[in-house]
């Protein structure tokens, strides 16, 4: 999608708000109460955390691109997504992977494709020897790659891995099994966010309370 | 009036379509089935060495020594034929397959200006299909048909007299008893045949000589067998030896895709499916179906689709021909509404998929469709389309999806050894959780297809342990670790 597009809804986005949702999902995500954190478009984003508190915003990032209407890739590093726990994944490209190696070829497919707006790289469950493998060119070249692009990819990883990401956040969460039985809006509120790194001058998807 | 397209050397140049071999060389096609290897049809190079139609190879061989020989193609005539009907749809519907190579069109019902120079575009056209064509224009069938045989490469008849009467008596291959009589009265032309009277040349020759009168004097009319325009477009080469890289394989597809794509610009479509099937040495066949995401005449998108699959191919026997045959559409005239998100480049994200699959294996990358059941982890990957109704699936709702942590499920699962206290479970020994049970939940039940043999019966349990949370399942007492909720 050329500049000129993109910018020129964010000045009809501007210009009438009371055009339909649509207009402005692009730029929002609804994250509970998180507080207010910004998505770089055409780079790379850090999510670090425990598999729960990750797999909670997951949870939260489909919902909008369903709501938002835009297509979205899961590269599975581990092939241990549950489509089932999940309400609407019918605009979700689903990559089985067997180890991090198939994950960051895959990524590397999907990014120079450029169709779709998002991708998340999940390597939370991937053994720390196959992350140590990753070379972190792998990164850079990502980087370089989603500049020419609209793509956002999104890295889920359970310790800082990519060294040159426009943003990372870790997420906290500490949820006891008696608690499963809430309903996920509510553990969402449980959850905590703190911001790592924020280096970005490109322009940001919101990630911001409803 | 009528057009004809015909074909020189028909057969020859369906053989020779693909080759760089320059048909003024000296080439002939053999028939492989006849015992000598009959010489079918030659160039003018090889009738200038001395070799005609009806020569045994070997006879062949001794006149003209550096001759090439090349044994007879059905598949590529057939390929050929199709070509030459492509085209000849592209002006008018009203076609007529006459023979082999040999086209004839009805131009008066279709309104086309009848000069010389649309003979020379659809010349042009045939000559981008690598058909060296010659077309006759004139104001009945057989009569174009004659002007099409003498054409270079095209000859509009407008006084039809003045054109047969220049013409040998051979033009109308006569039975070799007619010719030789004529030859004998000194009946050279057409011209000369047309100043006999008809009736007393009946008389004498019988019901052909009244039909060759009528052709010379050019006054045959007849219906033209219209043929239907067809729903699939093919291409066939078949391979000299068996082929055993991919590069000659390549090669040859990009051509045929090439010839394909003209075809179907002639008739303004697109291709919407290609279907590549490679007979195999073995008499088996290898087939395989591409649907094109977004539908394209553009060569080199079709090609990069194929490419990306016959990269990675290998097959246990080596292909000996190659069939294309392409399913036309109309092209989309699609606007994309301003704020809609469509793909980009459906052709390049189809081309993606392939090479993903072939990285994480075909199977592994979909669109994940839950399977209703009450079955644990069903579900089928769908090829995705991700067009606008992606958005309209009936949103799946439920305590599974509103409640608690997404599940982290196993594949296969974990192997457990679960101590039971009081039927709970209290202890469990894997390679992931390894300790003393905190806190349990369950056991959920799970059961279904009790009404035949492969009823089964499960039981869940979600439990906690130092390491995080679990599920757990207990099959006819075996244990296994289904998943995880969360790690600590």
């Amino acid at each position: 999608m050329s500049a000129t597009i993109v910018e020129l809804r964010e000045l009809l986005a501007t210009k009438y708000p009371q055009t339909p949702a649509r207009l402005e999902a692009h730029y929002e995500f609804a994250l509970s109460s998180l507080g207010s954190v910004s998505f770089p478009k055409a780079a790379l984003t850090e999510v670090c955390g425990s598999a729960g508190a990750t797999m909670l915003f997951l949870h939260v990032l489909f919902e909008a691109a369903h709501r938002q209407k835009f297509f979205t890739a899961l590269i599975d590093g581990k092939g241990t997504f549950a489509p089932e726990s999940f309400s609407q994944v019918s605009n979700l490209l689903w990559v089985i992977c067997e180890n991090a190696e198939q994950a960051i070829r895959s990524a590397d497919l999907l990014v120079r494709d450029g169709n779709l707006s998002m991708i998340v790289l999940d390597l939370r469950l991937n053994p720390e020897q196959q992350l140590r493998r990753i070379a972190a060119s792998s990164w850079h070249r990502f980087q370089r790659l989603l500049e020419t692009t609209a793509t956002t990819l999104v890295a889920v990883t359970p310790r800082p891995l990519v060294a040159c990401a426009s943003l990372r956040f870790q997420l906290h969460g500490r949820f006891q099994l008696s608690e499963l039985s809430q309903r996920r809006n509510v553990l969402l509120e449980q959850l905590e966010l703190a911001v790592l790194r924020e280096r970005s001058s490109a322009p940001l998807w919101e990630l911001r309370t409803a | 009036m009528f057009a004809v397209i015909y074909l020189p050397r028909f057969r020859l140049q369906a053989v020779l379509r693909w080759d760089e071999q320059p048909i003024c060389k000296a080439v002939a096609v053999v028939d492989e089935e006849s015992a000598t290897g009959e010489i079918l049809e030659t160039s003018e190079a090889a009738e200038r060495a001395g070799v005609h139609a009806g020569m045994s190879s070997t006879q062949a061989m001794a006149r003209c020594p550096g001759i090439g020989l090349h044994r007879r193609s059905l598949g590529q005539e057939e390929s050929t034929n199709a070509a030459l009907i492509d085209v000849a749809f592209s002006a008018t519907p009203f076609i007529e397959l006459t023979q082999p190579g040999v086209c004839t069109m009805d131009l008066g019902r279709s309104g086309i200006e009848h000069d010389e120079n649309w003979g020379e575009k659809m010349a042009e056209c045939l000559a981008r299909l690598r058909l060296q064509a010659q077309i006759g224009i004139a104001e009945n069938p057989d009569l174009a048909r004659l002007a099409a045989q003498t054409a270079d490469p095209v000859l509009v008849v407008g006084d039809s007299f003045s054109f047969l009467s220049g013409l040998g008596i051979n033009a109308l291959s006569p039975s070799p008893e007619v010719a030789g009589v004529l030859q004998n009265w000194g009946i050279r032309h057409l011209g000369e045949l047309t100043r006999l009277p008809k009736q007393q040349l009946t008389e004498r020759l019988g019901r052909g000589a009244a039909e060759l009168w009528n052709h010379a004097a050019g006054r045959t009319e007849r219906v033209l067998k219209l043929v239907r325009q067809p729903e699939t477009f093919k291409e066939f080469f078949e391979f000299e030896r068996e082929i055993e890289t991919t590069e000659p394989l390549l090669f040859i597809l990009r051509r045929l895709l090439e010839q394909l794509s003209l075809r179907l610009q002639c008739i303004y479509q697109v291709a919407a499916k290609l279907t590549v099937t490679l007979p195999l040495s073995n008499g088996t066949n290898y087939q395989r179906v591409f649907t094109i995401p977004a539908p394209t005449a553009e060569v080199n998108t079709l090609f990069r689709i194929l490419d990306t699959h016959f990269e990675q191919l290998q097959l246990d026997h080596a292909p000996v021909a190659l069939h294309l045959e392409v399913e036309p559409a109309k092209p989309e005239n699609q606007q994309f509404q301003l704020f809609e998100n469509p793909l980009r480049d459906p052709n390049r994200f189809g081309e993606t998929l392939a090479r993903l699959a072939a990285v994480v294996g075909n199977g592994n990358v979909g669109v994940p469709e839950v399977v209703p059941t009450h079955r644990a982890d069903q579900f089928r990957l769908k090829p995705p389309e991700f067009t606008s109704s992606s958005f309209e699936g009936v949103e799946r709702s439920g305590a599974e999806v509103q409640t608690g942590i997404p599940l982290r499920r196993y594949r296969p699962g974990l192997p457990a050894h679960v101590q039971l206290m009081k039927g709970q479970p209290a202890y469990i020994v894997s390679d992931q959780p390894h300790g003393r049970v905190i806190a349990i939940e369950g056991p959920f039940l799970r059961s279904s297809d009790w009404w035949d043999s492969e009823s089964w019966r499960t039981e869940e349990w979600d439990i906690e342990t130092a390491e995080g949370i679990y599920r757990v399942s207990n099959t006819n007492g075996n244990w296994q670790v289904e998943g995880c909720y969360e790690l600590r």
